[in-house]
């Protein structure tokens, strides 16, 4: 996959987009699917707390059908948002994106998780518990990452 | 003992015989539980078995359709790890057309029946995002312990070509 050349620092209630180009080898297009981008770091996605649950720093792509088998297609995700900072310290960590494209049949509880957003339907936070449970069941059409690309400025509280 | 009695003994052992003859073979599953008693159908009652036993109305004797012993097929489905996998689809096939199927549970097991021991069916098994390279499993019904299929992960079917990161 062809990742940024630069990076870009992503600060306390910045927003983010994120684009995706795929080619279509070989899932129908009756079948909608659905692209989740989650920020990591160290090679683990990064855990953010809302309250006491534990959430994943991302975003996502509404459900879509993708275009016809061997085609290419660039998506944009729903815009994330950094609302995090340290209670103890500020903290810059160099972070990468991962990538999964999952199928979506709500039918059958595939793809389905919940995720918080900001009152303009940027998305804050993935439910990492669902979001790990679906991927376990649903398997993934395709998964890739790019590494340090984002520099993540978490100051403090 | 005068050649009356001699007779009524003779056809007495006759019948049951027949009745015994009748016992052993609805173990087989053969016989259908059939009850005509009449009242002047004892009279009746000629010394041929089955005319026998329709005239008691204890059993009829359905000729032809002696059917084969019927069994449950229990599926384990587990991934490459081992780990089972929940929501497969299983279907077994005669040769000709589907004849049951179910999806796997948590546990990643599930069964199918009623089959019939001893013939050969051939099974699938399926799941979004894993391949069952193994598949159609032969299977002679019903095995002791649960048929284990193996699924694999799907190779991608989707090719990720480029990320783009910006703020607006």
């Amino acid at each position: 996959m062809q990742c940024p050349t630069s990076k870009i620092a992503i600060n306390p209630d910045d927003t983010y987009t994120v684009k995706v180009t795929y080619e279509n080898a070989g899932v129908s297009t009756s079948k909608q699917i659905q692209i989740v981008a989650l920020i990591i770091y160290e090679e683990s996605p990064l855990t953010v707390y809302y309250d006491t649950t534990s959430y994943l720093a991302g975003t996502m792509s509404m459900p879509f059908y993708p275009t016809s088998v061997g085609s290419q297609e660039t998506i944009t995700l729903l815009r994330g948002v950094n609302k995090l900072c340290h209670p103890y310290h500020p903290v810059t960590l160099e972070c990468g994106m991962h990538i999964w494209v999952i199928p979506f049949d709500p039918s059958q509880g595939l793809g389905v998780f919940s995720y918080l957003e900001d009152g303009n339907g940027n998305i804050i936070a993935v439910n990492d518990a669902e979001l790990a449970n679906t991927l376990s069941q649903a398997g993934a059409y395709a998964a890739d990452y790019c590494d340090a690309i984002i520099d993540w400025s978490e100051p403090q509280c | 003992m005068s050649s009356k009695v001699k007779m009524m003994r003779e056809e007495e052992r006759m019948i049951w015989g027949g009745i015994a003859a009748a016992a052993s073979l609805a173990v087989a599953g053969s016989l259908i539980k059939s009850r005509h008693p009449t009242a002047g159908a004892a009279a009746q009652a000629s010394a041929t078995i089955p005319a026998v036993l329709a005239a008691y109305g204890v059993y009829k004797l359905i000729l032809g359709k002696i059917e084969k012993e019927k069994c449950s097929q229990v599926f384990l489905v587990v991934d490459e790890s081992g780990n089972p996998v929940e929501g497969a689809y299983v279907t077994v096939n005669d040769g000709v057309q589907t004849v049951g199927s179910c999806y796997t549970d948590s546990n990643g097991r599930c069964t199918v029946a009623p089959l019939l021991k001893d013939k050969t069916y051939y099974v699938n098994v399926s799941k979004e995002g894993y391949v069952c390279e193994e598949c159609p499993l032969e299977l002679v019904a019903c095995t002791t312990l649960p048929l284990k299929v193996v699924l694999k992960k799907a190779a991608a079917q989707i090719t990720l070509l480029r990320l783009e990161l910006s703020k607006p």
